[in-house]
């Protein structure tokens, strides 16, 4: 789904929110536990390459599978990818930490436990701010590693092993979410923080980010929180939104009855969009935590953590509301822009290529927002692999700046460049589509459509303003287009003057 | 534990899914009990007032870098674990018996 479809359908959900009966009878409290797996070449506790998508079994070792005798050893990048999430979010780095033992069963958790982190994460507090600047309070951030994948069929399950042990952290969000769709606001927010921190792809079709819902309902005003229910299988940001959103009217449902809700854990069901018991209260599980005893507990310096700092990029609501600022865009066009780093690099770098002003700034948002971003999906290329770079873009700019291309030139001389690699110039110069700009080349020309236009000029003469639009078109025509239209309407103008006077 | 109390030893190998041929299962048979008895002996250390740790040396901070591990280091992985010891597979997946209900996550 293209960004503008994907927005305009949340802003659709928040305007039929208004007059949403729901919300006058009863408040919605969410909070979201996210997981999102890091960006590591290797897993969290032995050398197997952190890979989506390999067949299955290949990235495993004795020490990911789970066998007897082995020592897992923790990964430092994943600390570190952990402590960059954890300041993009303003968290808490905590000096001391260690890993726990987390016991379930279940096949793809070869061990019979998860090393997690429980009562010592390596951070606390912190938030995701929203777009209305809201931010919804964090709790904890904690490393673990991930489970391996089943697949049910036929009779068996079937289980794959190489995502168990790839590192993860839990970001565990305050109950401060007060709809579905301000959870679809703080996923893209937690999303794009993480992306521009470097620390994982955040991609839900891979697996690189997934999301666990808490809901309950209670009474405006009330301050003991409803019965809250966790729901589970939550793979895409729609989906987060459609099984709140009926989790929501589920549960006003109930209470408008008069009956309890039951603390349980419900699984999202894609088909019928609705949420069904996976499991109740009663069997809740007890994880028996204890200290992982085969790996010492650590500790994060200040040292470490002002070493860094530095590498963070600009949060990208600060940046946001910077290009409002200083470059004078839109709320709509500033957040298009900023929902990639590498959009909002590239789109400063032309800008800054171009020129100054906020004009300029105007100029190249258009053109990244349309042509560039276009050309990027039709290839299939990041940003930064396209063959026309922010410098390129700018001269391109400067063309239509100087006259020298209409936009309709542009786009064209712009399509040429991107499978040629010319140089604007010299693709609108091959294309013949060079804006004819020099009075002394058009004049014969207009002279020429004048002279052909007897009728034309004396409607003209006769005040009809129509007849001058189609003189100028006549110019049009005669260039196939190429005459800069302010020039042309100038010398029609005065040659015509020149022609009443006589 | 004494003697007495070991289960037999062909149940002992049931649960750990071991096979033992008749001489192994005899010098198991008389070695477990001797292991069980080195246990016995950490009971009769004097722990009055020692803190319960649960590290058995006083380290901090390891970790290792984020390189792949070297395929010659002689360690079994990939479909050599599941060819070797999955007592079931199938197109290179562990075959387990049904789990329903769970999480997919
Ligand atoms: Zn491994």
């Amino acid at each position: 789904m293209s960004t503008d479809s994907k927005n305009e359908k949340v802003r659709g959900n928040i305007e039929a929110q208004d007059q949403d009966p729901i919300a006058e009878r009863y408040e919605t409290v969410i909070g979201l536990e996210v997981h999102v797996q890091l960006g590591t070449r290797t897993k969290l506790f032995c050398g197997c390459e952190n890979r989506f998508g390999a067949p299955p079994n290949t990235l495993t070792c004795p020490i990911c599978s789970g066998h007897p005798g082995v020592l897992p050893v923790p990964n430092r990048e994943a600390l570190r990818l952990g402590i960059l999430a954890a300041l993009s979010l303003d968290c808490d780095l905590q000096e001391h930490c260690k890993f726990d033992r987390k016991h379930y069963y279940y096949p793809d958790l070869p061990k019979g436990y998860q090393i997690s982190q429980f009562d010592l994460p390596f951070a606390l507090n912190g938030g995701v701010r929203l777009s209305s600047g809201k931010v919804i309070g964090l709790e904890r951030i904690h490393l673990e590693e991930d489970a391996g994948k089943n697949l049910h069929a036929d009779g068996h399950s079937h289980v794959d092993l190489n995502r168990a042990g790839v590192p993860l952290i839990e970001i565990v969000g305050m109950p401060e979410i007060r709809s579905p769709e301000e959870a679809h606001d703080y996923l893209e927010s937690l999303k794009r923080s993480m992306r521009y921190a470097g620390v994982s792809e955040c991609d839900m079709e891979k697996g690189s980010l997934r999301c666990d819902a808490n809901i309950s309902l209670r009474q405006h005003g009330a301050s003991e929180f409803g019965t809250k229910v966790e729901i589970k299988n939550l793979n895409s940001f729609k989906k987060v939104v459609a099984a709140l959103q009926y989790e929501r009217k589920r549960q006003a449902a109930c209470l408008d009855r008069g009956e309890p809700i039951h603390q349980e854990t419900r699984l999202f069901d894609d088909a019928s969009q609705q949420t069904r018991v996976m499991r109740t209260k009663e069997e809740a599980m007890d994880y028996r935590f204890f200290p992982e005893p085969d790996i010492p507990p650590f500790e994060i310096s200040t040292t470490e953590i002002e070493a860094l700092r530095p590498l963070l990029p600009e949060r990208h609501w600060e940046r946001r509301a910077r290009f409002m600022q200083e470059a004078g865009l839109g709320e709509y066009d500033s957040m298009v822009l900023t929902l990639e780093q590498e959009t909002a690099d590239y789109f400063e770098a032309a800008w800054k290529a171009l020129g100054p002003s906020q004009e300029e700034a105007k100029l190249t948002a258009n053109w990244v927002m349309t042509e560039v971003l276009r050309l990027s999906n039709e290839k299939g290329l990041p940003l930064s692999k396209l063959p026309i770079d922010p410098g390129t873009l700018a001269s391109l700019c400067r063309l239509i700046q100087e006259g020298k291309a209409s936009n309709q030139a542009a786009r064209k001389v712009f399509k040429h460049m991107a499978e040629t690699g010319d140089s604007p110039e010299k693709a609108l110069e091959e294309l013949g589509l060079a804006q004819i700009s020099d009075p002394a080349e058009l004049e014969p020309i207009v002279q020429k459509v004048i002279e052909n236009s007897k009728k034309a000029v004396k409607d003209y003469f006769k005040g009809k303003k129509k007849a001058l639009d189609a003189m100028k078109g006549g110019v049009m025509r005669e260039t196939r287009g190429r005459a800069n239209p302010g020039l042309v309407s100038e010398i029609l103008l005065r040659l015509l003057e020149n022609l009443r006077e006589k | 534990m004494d003697k007495a109390e070991l289960p037999p030893i062909e149940k002992l190998a049931r649960l750990a899914r071991l096979e033992l041929d008749p001489g192994e299962k005899e010098r198991l048979g008389t070695q477990l009990p001797r292991i069980l008895a080195y246990f016995e002996k950490l009971s009769e250390v004097d722990t009055e007032g020692v803190e319960a740790s649960p590290y058995a040396m006083a380290l901090k901070d390891r970790f290792r870098e984020d390189r792949p591990a070297d395929p010659g280091d002689g360690m079994l992985r990939g479909q050599d674990l599941v060819e070797q010891n999955a007592p079931a597979k199938e197109d290179g997946y562990y075959l387990v018996p049904p789990v329903m209900g769970g999480e997919e996550a």
